[in-house]
């Protein structure tokens, strides 16, 4: 029988996976230049258990069913292993990203079995990485870290940050990852975000490191196929013009639009308990509110306030990456998250 | 192997060249992204910051003239990747496939 999928024509539906992107909080053992959310070993602040317990299983009557647990080092949060355990209980799918150097007390490695995968950042060869990093011997730690997994038999995979300076060892990169016995490889161009902003402004990605990226991102695909998943957050605008219901949540033909997770795939909780639509850092004035204030008609008041609007703004941001010829490859979470904030002007 | 490493050289001295045309590099990107629109496996975005393994796929159109050169393999692909190697260097289009039964 043909593959439904491949039936010209056949309807395109949501991802089978709705994300909560959780940061109980921004606490970290690092200070990394490239951290999107500014974290550091200074911040305190963290989620309260009981609230996110209460919308988690909201949000799981809603649709969302896989977390996805970011920070700040989530290994800091203090009550991890109850969260998760809460979260796979209900029925989610539990999947974490670390730096990888603190697996290996008895706490952290117990609660691994509560998740079903870990992404273990990793910035290139150890001198980068640590340079990144902000501390030597980072790269070293990390991959006691991997070590860890490998021996807990966990699935693992590597987030790698793509820059000007490092675009040259994804070939590097990709048989560090399977070596390792990682099951899937990343790869995230710098977004200018949080600090980033200020301690890597001169590494912003043009469109020929994009266009670099994505074309050795498709040959690791290729090279990797069946043993790894390579997986590049870019998309070439050809791509996105013939599929946009990849991003477009309102466009897909199966998407009950009167339901927030099948319109909007990933939602963001951060620290203080602000829940974000799409990503982190999208504009606070869309925002769906917060763990301290909601209650059973949260998601349907926000799409009835919101959902036109959003879907418009989807549809001009759209038009303007089409429009745009000099820009091949989109990283389509940095355009969107841009236009959240900086709305395009529209001519009558 | 060896093959493997020189392909991998010469794939990055290409995309290093400083003062390379950007037609060239954009004309690699485009043979892939026309790969992909023939029905293969299809982008999925990710946010930053979110691991995920699973990938699906949405209105994979099958050329059938792209098809017909490779119906000896029979079955339904359920994955496909391929990599323009002809763009880089001229050994023709490596392909891979994983078959459904
Ligand atoms: S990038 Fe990750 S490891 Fe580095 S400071 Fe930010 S949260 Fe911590």
């Amino acid at each position: 029988m043909m593959n439904e999928h491949f039936t010209k024509g056949s309807s395109a539906c949501a991802a089978p996976f709705r994300t909560i992107q959780l940061h109980p909080t921004r606490r970290c053992n690092l200070c990394c230049k490239h951290c999107y959310s500014s974290s550091s070993p200074l911040l305190k602040e963290s989620l309260d258990l009981t609230a996110l317990k209460t919308f988690l299983k909201y949000a799981y009557d809603q649709g969302f069913n896989n977390i996805s647990l970011s920070g700040g080092e989530p290994l800091l949060y203090k009550d991890l292993e109850a969260l998760l355990r809460f979260t796979k209980e209900l029925g989610y799918n539990n999947t974490m990203a670390t730096n990888g150097m603190l697996l290996g007390g008895a706490r952290n490695r117990s609660l691994l079995q509560y998740l079903d995968l870990v992404a273990v950042s990793v910035d290139g060869p150890p001198q980068l990485h640590d340079y990144i990093r902000g501390q030597q011997g980072a790269f070293e730690k990390m991959q006691q870290g991997l070590q860890i997994l490998k021996e807990l038999n966990k699935p693992f995979g590597l987030i790698h940050t793509v820059t000007p300076e490092s675009w040259k060892e994804l070939i590097w990169l990709g048989a560090f990852a399977a070596d390792a016995g990682a099951k899937l490889l990343q790869l995230h161009p710098l977004e200018l975000f949080g600090r980033a902003r200020q301690e890597l402004a001169q590494w912003a990605n043009d469109d020929l490191h994009l266009h670099r990226t994505y074309i050795l991102a498709n040959y690791l695909s290729s090279k990797y196929q069946g043993r790894m998943v390579i997986q590049a957050d870019l998309l070439h605008r050809d791509y996105l013009q013939s599929f946009p219901q990849v991003v477009n949540g309102f466009a897909r033909s199966c998407s009950n639009k009167d339901r927030l997770a099948q319109v909007i795939d990933n939602i963001v909780i951060d620290e203080t308990g602000a829940i974000t639509p799409f990503a982190y850092g999208f504009d606070p004035q869309l925002s769906i509110g917060t763990l301290h204030d909601f209650d059973d008609t949260l998601f349907d008041r926000y799409l009835a306030h919101n959902a036109a609007k959003i879907e418009a703004m989807m549809e001009q941001t759209l038009a303007h990456v089409f429009e745009n010829k000099d820009q091949d490859i989109i990283n389509w979470n940095e355009v969107w998250v841009y236009n959240s904030r900086n709305p395009l002007q529209v001519s009558a | 192997m060896d093959n493997i490493k020189e392909f991998e050289a010469g794939l990055l001295k290409k995309l290093e060249a400083k003062d390379m045309d950007k037609i060239v590099i954009r004309n690699i990107s485009r043979e892939i992204v026309n790969l992909k629109k023939s029905g293969l496996l299809i982008d999925q975005v990710y946010v930053k910051g979110v691991p995920r393994l699973d990938r699906y796929i949405i209105n994979g159109i099958v050329d059938p003239e792209f098809w017909s050169k490779f119906n000896n393999v029979g079955g339904i692909f359920s994955r496909f990747e391929v990599f323009p190697y002809g763009v880089i260097a001229h050994q023709g289009f490596k392909f891979n496939a994983e078959i459904e039964r």
